[in-house]
């Protein structure tokens, strides 16, 4: 049988999909979505991998999930993290502006219908200030690099792992009678 | 009892006990983090309430994951949790799931449930999600709390076997002793149309 294609191609396309997708701004609202963009990252990884792998090939197998996973949703962090440098420095901190004004919205929205009392509104108000001002400076970056470093993998893994419970060959014969 | 022995001299109930230690030893891992992810979600009001160390780091953890506004979030003494409802529903549901795995896997389910089952999770979340983003409706505390734990109570059905079976195959392939095929591979996650 022969071995199988390297990983190292759909984990980063995988991994670029994951860091395009938190990385812009607007786009990474996705994320939101129970980082939706993420799982889809790793599964994105996975499908492509099974494009590649022919029937004279071994089968796919979990373990190319977890190996994908963890490479889509390392390169992932990487790719995030170097977009939204590369967009700060050309064009300022469009993603702070950005959730300040969604965000001006919604605590005006608040306001007007006395869902919350205005002093917790400006308190929400400093927060988002202080978050705000933190993301844009070197320590927040790098503050930022290290939580998607672990977060994404996870992340990236279960979609992997998804995309295998999709897409893992129907047909495989059992294991036990192989010996 | 008679035992039937491969290529290297493994008996299959080595070989079994192996890899029930090995799936045993994943799943634990697992709920452990499970649990500390959402011990996590709800000590962060209580350490802001409190004005406790990491008061303001614990929430960045679970930042990259969720929006994290707080009128569409949980409250504990005013402050919010670290995840949204939605978040914490799949999270929670998915911890509580996990722990139920072990019994209702033996009795109801030995494979990766069909795809259908998977849509079925994901398509109300998705609806519910998409259509309150796009401001077609506004989702409720009930519809956030019922589509994510929809959602999250089916995940591990999904996740926790390729999870073992993979954890095995890798422990296998860099493991320098070199265990035997059948030691590597569950017929339990096989293929299911």
């Amino acid at each position: 049988m022969l071995e199988k294609p390297s990983k190292w191609r759909a984990g980063l396309i995988g991994g670029v999909v994951i860091g395009t997708i938190s990385g812009i701004p607007g786009v990474s609202l996705i994320n939101c979505c129970c980082c939706a963009g993420i799982w889809l990252g790793g599964m994105l990884s996975m499908y492509l991998y099974k494009t590649e792998v022919t029937p004279e090939m071994q089968p796919l197998e979990s373990s190319d999930a977890l190996i994908l996973g963890l490479t889509s949703g390392i390169g992932g962090a990487f790719v995030a993290t170097l977009l939204s440098v590369m967009i700060l420095a050309l064009f300022g901190p469009v993603e702070a502006e950005l959730m300040r004004s969604i965000m001006e919205r919604v605590l005006e929205r608040l306001e007007e219908g006395g869902t919350l009392p205005s002093e917790v509104v400006d308190q929400m108000r400093d927060q988002l200030e202080e978050s705000l001002r933190d993301s844009s400076s070197v320590s927040g970056i790098l503050g930022n690099l290290f939580i998607t470093l672990i977060v994404f993998p996870i992340f990236a893994i279960l979609g992997a792992l998804l995309g295998y419970a999709i897409f893992r060959p129907k047909n495989r014969p059992s294991m036990t009678q192989t010996t | 009892m008679a035992r039937l022995l491969d290529k290297e001299g493994n008996s299959r109930d080595n070989c079994g006990t192996f890899r029930m230690r090995l799936a045993d030893s994943t799943y634990r891992t697992l709920l452990l983090l499970v649990a500390l992810w959402c011990a996590g979600i709800v000590a962060a009001p209580i350490l802001t309430m409190y004005d406790l160390p990491f008061a303001d780091a614990l929430p960045s953890w679970y930042s990259p994951v969720c929006h994290q506004l707080a009128f569409k979030s949980f409250t504990f003494g005013g402050e919010p949790w670290g995840v949204c409802i939605r978040c914490s529903a799949i999270y929670f549901s998915f911890f509580a799931a996990l722990l139920a795995y072990p019994f209702l896997q033996r009795r109801f389910l030995r494979r990766i449930p069909s795809t259908h089952w998977l849509i079925l999770a994901v398509a109300p979340l998705g609806i519910d999600a998409v259509a309150s983003l796009t401001s077609f409706y506004e989702s409720t505390t009930l519809s956030r709390l019922v589509t994510g734990s929809l959602f999250g109570s089916m995940m591990p059905w999904f996740l926790l076997p390729p999870l073992t079976e993979g954890i095995a195959q890798l422990r296998h392939h860099f493991s320098k002793k070199g265990r035997s095929t059948l030691c590597s591979r569950s017929p339990v996650n096989g293929a299911r149309g």
